[in-house]
C-alpha cells in the first residue's frame, strides 16, 4: 500500500474509533488505536524510505530496526507506536481496568503519529 | 488470564461492536470480533484444562493470542474444533481488510458474524453459560 492509501485507511479507522467512548469502550479504543497506528506507522516507513510500499510491519516490535537507526523525523512517531503496542499488551491482553489517564495518553500518542504522517 | 477476565473482555468488545457499522467500520469490526472470540475460546480452554489461566509452563500453554500463536502442541479439543475454524476465518480477514486496502463487504461481514455466533454458542456450551 502507498503512504496515501495507508493514511486514508488510518483516517477511516479513526472515524470508527471516534464512535467509541471512555471508559466503557477503553479496550476497543486501545486496540483500534493500534490498528490506526499500524497504518500511520507504515505510511511513515514508506514515505521515509525505510520500507518499500509492498512491505509492512505489523507492530514496532516486529520491525527489527532499533529506534535510533530510524530516520530522526519518524522517531517520535515510532516511540508513540511502540507505546500503543505496550498499551495493547497491558490493557487488552492482560487483566485491566480503565485508567483515568488512559484517554489523554491514547489521544496524544495518536496525535503524534498523525501529525508526523501528515508532514 | 482468569476465566472471568476473559469473559469480561469478550463482553466489552461485543458491546463496542454494537456501536460500529460493520461495513463502514469493517477493519475494527473484524478485529473486535476476533478479540471477543479469542477471549471466549481462551476461557473455554481454561475450563477444559487444555491451557492454564496462570503463567504458561513447559507442560501447559497459557493464553492464546491467535488460533496459531502460540502453537498448540495438541489438536484443539473436539468441543472447540469448529470454534477454532470459525476464529481462523475472522483472523484471515486481517491481511486484506484490516492491514490491506480492501473494504469489508456485506457477505464477508455476515460470515464473520456467523463465525462469532458459532464461537459464542460452542464456548457457552463449554462454559455452562446459556446461549442467547
Amino acid at each position: 500500500m502507498t503512504p496515501a492509501e495507508h493514511l486514508a485507511k488510518a483516517e477511516s479507522i479513526m472515524a470508527g474509533v471516534n464512535k467509541l467512548a471512555f471508559p466503557q469502550d477503553y479496550l476497543a479504543i486501545v486496540d483500534g488505536s493500534l490498528v490506526a497506528g499500524y497504518h500511520y506507522g507504515n505510511a511513515l516507513l514508506h514515505s521515509h524510505g525505510v520500507l518499500p510500499d509492498a512491505e509492512h510491519v505489523n507492530t514496532p516490535s516486529k520491525l527489527g530496526i532499533a529506534a535510533p537507526a530510524l530516520p530522526p523525523a519518524i522517531q517520535p512517531a515510532f516511540a508513540a507506536f511502540t507505546e500503543l503496542e505496550r498499551l495493547r499488551s497491558d490493557f487488552v491482553r492482560s487483566p485491566s481496568t480503565c485508567d483515568a489517564r488512559l484517554e489523554g495518553q491514547v489521544r496524544e500518542l495518536l496525535n503524534v503519529m498523525r501529525r508526523a504522517s501528515a508532514r | 488470564m482468569h476465566i472471568d477476565e476473559h469473559l469480561k473482555k469478550a463482553d466489552a468488545f461485543e458491546a463496542s461492536l454494537a456501536r460500529l457499522d460493520p461495513l463502514r467500520d469493517g477493519e475494527l469490526y473484524a478485529v473486535f470480533l476476533m478479540r471477543a472470540g479469542t477471549n471466549r475460546i481462551n476461557a473455554a480452554l481454561h475450563v477444559l484444562g487444555t491451557t492454564t489461566d496462570g503463567p504458561a509452563t513447559e507442560q501447559k500453554l497459557g493464553d492464546l493470542n491467535h488460533t496459531y500463536k502460540p502453537p498448540m502442541n495438541s489438536p484443539a479439543p473436539e468441543s472447540l474444533k469448529a470454534s477454532f475454524t470459525a476464529l481462523a476465518f475472522i483472523e484471515n480477514l486481517r491481511p486484506d481488510i484490516v492491514r490491506g486496502p480492501k473494504r469489508l463487504d456485506a457477505p464477508a461481514a455476515q460470515r464473520a458474524l456467523d463465525a462469532y455466533t458459532l464461537i459464542k454458542r460452542d464456548t457457552n456450551s463449554v462454559l455452562g453459560r446459556k446461549s442467547p
